[in-house]
């Protein structure tokens, strides 16, 4: 299994404890095992991405005592950069660290990593500021309920430390109407590495503090919700007239400026009650030995590490009468009611005048046998382990031969055929879904190896009728004819254009069990080549809308390559949505959506492996760069004079494996331009950012209903002769105060006494699509200039515009 | 239940935790339930400032811009300019969150920002309040040397500035 951690936070705090110290030992651990793979990480804003931790450095720094180990703590990250897209589908991103206020929020993170098929275990430490949030900093409630929504929504596993906290999750699915989610309950152990052997010594003020007579020790943040304050009220109602004291050991947290004045400004302060601030190790240790006992009078825990401290220390405890101390403290420790100081004065006496009671807990305690942290490290190992348990996979015995084809166009049909018996010897049989009038000159014109059977038209619809748009008629029929039975379960479906490039085998496809799910995009950032939205935009959208409304991912599957389909996956879809049918949505988008999204185990999302996708460089930005090609998407047009496949052969002949390498080099030298440019784009970016602290956009607003304006960036940055597109919106009260519905943009460059160095660009906005990319082309020499832009509402009769310099290089 | 259902929920359920408790929630529902939607990095201007109640775009831009609650001197503060207009409140609000020391270490991105200096609605409004105790010469200068050489020479270029 491969395991990818987030541990920004323990990387960036300056005073590791609480749960930094769970992070911490149980880190060191599973890092340094040898069973899985584990990926430390740290998120950088700086870069957008997360940044690898290198492993030996992490659990060297972390062991051997941070900075005194000789090891910068910025040493331990790596320069090496991991986007949120090269999770691999299948992997697991563990949350153990305190992220809910981490800025990469997992509302925003969640789903990204769960339409790559990426599973989320997540350690849920408590639900404090979800239950109680009067004790809670309102930063950390807000961000807590957000972080809890998307664990509730997408985490496939929770662990928590107690079945306390399992009851508290469980409470408030069950308040939310929703599915319980699956837990497992690690619990933790006790402290640290650090044993009484250890030649560090406690600060001698502290020491001289804890000698001068009996205290109850209070470990931690002073916040509202541990309950310092009923300490102070029991040692005012009489416990320090009989010489006990209190010693708050910790750090100054949120919400307490009452508390601590009243503490800093007490009578008592300096003789009965005393503030020991951020105590290290060896000093905490120290406190816990000699104390009398550990006061525990908190309202609500996740587990109560101070419990189990004290009492591999040998320490008595007195702790809060609530669920989850009894759950960790046993029959160890003795109870009070929090809300009670006399319940408190009263169990804290209790010790106090009966030294053989006292002698008697003493002696109990060391029967006791708290888990180590190498018990706890393991257990939390085989709870993750259960994240993959019972995995849904695709059956092994799965064998695919067929090839399925949607088509009208028999030569395109033909001219494809020879690429797939040459290059795909596993498919031994093609399904051709085809209007009834194309079947006999198949039939006639084909001579090859394949067994070639035919579904027509009116086989698949079988009375019905043929919606009029091209992609509602192409989904329509699809669904149809998914119910043939002439389809195998599992088989490959193409496109009469998409032509294999080399031999491809079934592993190209079905790996590991899973389903290769090749994706080019993410429909919530398509935008089309130039705005004018095709039928294909038009059902991508539409597919998005579907998908998004219904919780499930959205990337974009109609890679241009063939696919496999699993047949009853698609029909079970249609099945459970048999609305869709006639809505013109994509088929690719919808079935390997809604597969990943109920069928995670199945599937691998990733990225797509096809040449001619964009066909031309200017079509639109690439969203995923393949690694290698396997398929070509054919466009006649690339062959042509002047395109990037000029002097090559289309057809299938004798010398196409040695041809295929030369297309391969060829586009992928062409795709390297448009990065390229890309690379200007991003560092005309970075550099605006750092001067602006913005990023480079265009809107245009409306004034009122009779005027309107366009907001540009002060400048612009683009590489001679390439593409850029550009961040562009029109704001919805153009529609809905001024009252347009016809927006034409137009654009060029111009020298700066206003010559044109490029044609006018004009782009007609659609109103349902008024976020956009402006595809810019730069001048093709590199110089100083001027970009314009001009927006016309054409049935208003009302204009703007915008100029900016422009420097091109 | 759809991610919004479930975010609006879960407010619901500890806000009525938060009043058992004699307590009351600090952030508005219509705050959080835009962050529920904000990216980690970007933030669109233009769709911030559909925001007609001022003190609750006050609260948006902190949580948005800065990462927090708005503290109460800052509330405070800006309660005098409350009965502004929107866009002059706006404008003023986003600038002094843009032009101060604790923002520009927050690596946020402003998108479609109308309140720039450059665009219709900004202006000689710019670092009315607040801003950062650095001037702002001496802030670009540091954010210039940061700058990979191509894109320093643009940026002479740009100014007018020779080399």
């Amino acid at each position: 299994m491969k395991f990818y951690i987030d541990l920004t936070n323990l990387m960036t705090v300056d005073f590791v404890s609480g749960i930094q110290r769970v992070v911490r030992e149980i880190m060191i651990r599973l890092a340094g095992s040898d069973e899985h793979e584990y990926t430390l990480m740290t998120w950088s804003f700086r870069k957008n991405a997360f940044q690898q931790l290198n492993t030996e450095k992490f659990i060297q720094y972390f062991t051997e005592g941070g900075e005194e180990s000789g090891i910068k703590r910025t040493s331990v990250i790596s320069q090496k950069r991991i986007d949120y897209r090269d999770i691999p589908s299948g992997a697991v991103f563990f949350d153990i660290d305190s992220v809910w206020n981490s800025r990469l929020g997992r509302s925003w993170l969640f789903p990204l990593l769960k339409q790559n098929g990426v599973k989320i275990v997540t350690q849920l430490y408590d639900l404090i500021p979800i239950t109680h949030p009067q004790f809670c900093h309102a930063n950390t409630t807000t961000n807590f309920m957000m972080y809890t929504g998307a664990n509730i929504k997408y985490a496939d596993l929770i662990i928590t430390n107690s079945n306390a906290t399992v009851k508290a999750l469980n409470d408030l699915t069950d308040r939310l109407g929703v599915e319980r989610k699956r837990c497992e309950v690690v619990p933790l152990s006790s402290d640290f590495a650090f044993d009484s052997g250890s030649s560090s010594e406690p600060d001698p003020e502290v020491k001289e503090i804890a000698d001068g007579g009996r205290y109850l020790l209070m470990l931690g943040t002073i916040e509202p919700r541990k309950n310092h304050a009923l300490v102070i009220d029991a040692l005012e109602a009489g416990l320090a007239q009989s010489g006990m004291r209190a010693i708050f050991a910790g750090r100054m947290g949120w919400n307490v400026e009452t508390l601590e004045e009243r503490i800093n400004k007490h009578p008592l302060n300096g003789k009965n009650l005393f503030f020991v601030e951020r105590p290290d190790d060896a000093t905490v240790d120290y406190l816990y030995r000699h104390a009398f006992a550990v006061a525990f009078p908190t309202f609500n825990e996740g587990f109560g590490l101070p419990v189990i401290e004290a009492f591999m220390r040998g320490t008595p405890v007195v702790a809060s009468d609530i669920e989850v101390l009894h759950e960790v403290a046993g029959e160890y420790a003795d109870y009070f009611d929090p809300t009670d100081k006399d319940s408190f004065v009263k169990c804290v006496r209790q010790l106090m005048d009966d030294p053989e009671l006292y002698a008697a807990r003493k002696e109990k305690l060391k029967s006791y046998k708290p888990l180590t942290w190498d018990e706890s490290a393991e257990k939390m190992l085989r709870a993750l382990e259960k994240v993959d348990e019972h995995p849904q996979n695709v059956p092994e015995d799965v064998r695919i031969k067929q090839i399925v084809c949607l088509t009208a166009r028999n030569d395109d049909m033909l001219a494809t055929l020879p690429f797939i018996e040459e290059f795909m010897p596993f498919i031994t049989e093609i399904v051709l879904c085809t209007p009834d009038k194309n079947v006999e000159e198949l039939k006639s014109r084909y001579k090859g190896r394949l067994t070639m059977k035919f579904l027509t038209d009116s086989e698949i619809l079988g009375g019905e009728k043929l919606p009029e748009d091209h992609s509602t008629r192409n989904f329509f029929l699809r669904c149809l004819a998914m119910k043939n039975p002439v389809f195998d379960d599992v088989f490959i479906m193409t496109d009469d254009d998409y032509r294999p490039l080399r031999t491809i085998t079934q592993e190209d496809f079905i790996s590991g069990g899973r389903y290769n799910a090749y994706y080019c995009y993410d429909l919530a950032e398509w935008r089309g080549t130039y705005n004018r939205p095709t039928s294909f935009d038009t059902c991508q959208r539409k597919s998005r809308k579907f998908l998004s409304e219904h919780g499930y991912p959205t990337l974009m599957y109609a890679s241009h390559q063939m696919q496999v389909i699993d047949k009853r996956i698609f029909n079970e879809m249609t099945a459970k949505y048999p609305d869709i049918i006639t809505t013109g949505v994509c088929e690719w988008a919808m079935y390997f959506n809604y597969g990943v999204g109920t069928y995670p185990d199945m599937f691998r999302v990733t990225p797509y492996v096809t040449m001619g996708w964009p066909g031309v460089k200017s079509d639109w930005n690439v969203f995923v760069k393949p690694d290698r090609f396997l398929f070509e998407n054919h466009y006649d047009f690339l062959y042509r004079k002047g395109q990037v496949f000029e002097g090559l052969r289309e057809d299938f002949h004798e010398n196409v494996r040695e041809e295929n390498q030369e297309k391969i080099m060829r586009f992928s030298a062409h795709l390297e331009e448009q990065m390229k440019a890309r690379d200007v784009y991003d560092a005309y970016c970075s550099g605006y950012w750092l001067l602006y602290r913005e990023t480079p956009s265009f809107a245009v607003i409306a004034g009122n209903e009779n005027n309107i304006a366009v907001s540009a960036p002060a400048y612009f940055m683009g590489k001679a002769g390439n593409w850029t597109r550009l961040p562009f919106t029109i704001d919805k009260d153009i529609i809905n105060v001024v009252g347009s519905k016809e927006i034409m943009v137009s654009f060029w460059f111009s020298d700066e006494a206003g010559a044109p160095l490029t044609p006018v660009g004009r782009m007609g906005i659609d109103i349902n699509d008024l976020s956009f990319l402006l595809p810019v082309k730069s001048p093709d020499s590199a110089e100083r200039c001027v970009f314009n832009v001009r927006v016309v509402l054409e049935d208003r009769d009302i204009g703007a515009s915008a100029t900016l310099r422009a420097d091109i290089v | 239940m759809n991610d919004k259902d479930l975010y609006s929920a879960i407010f619901d359920i500890v806000s009525t935790n938060a009043g058992k408790a004699g307590s009351t929630m600090e952030v508005r529902k219509e705050c959080y339930m835009y962050l529920t939607e904000a990216s980690p990095d970007t933030v669109d201007i233009l769709e911030l400032s559909k925001e007609e109640d001022n003190s609750l775009f006050l609260e948006k831009a902190y949580y948005i811009m800065l990462c927090r609650m708005v503290d109460k001197k800052a509330k405070s503060d800006w309660s005098d300019y409350e009965k502004l207009p929107k866009e002059d409140f706006q404008m003023r609000v986003i600038n002094a969150i843009k032009g101060s020391e604790e923002f520009f270490t927050k690596q946020i991105k402003l998108k479609n920002n109308i309140y720039s200096g450059n665009n219709p609605y900004g202006g000689s409004l710019i670092g009315l309040r607040g801003g950062s105790s650095v001037s702002v010469p001496e802030k670009l200068m540091r954010t210039y040397r940061k700058m990979p050489e191509f894109v320093k020479k643009a940026a002479r270029r740009i100014m007018g500035i020779g080399g």
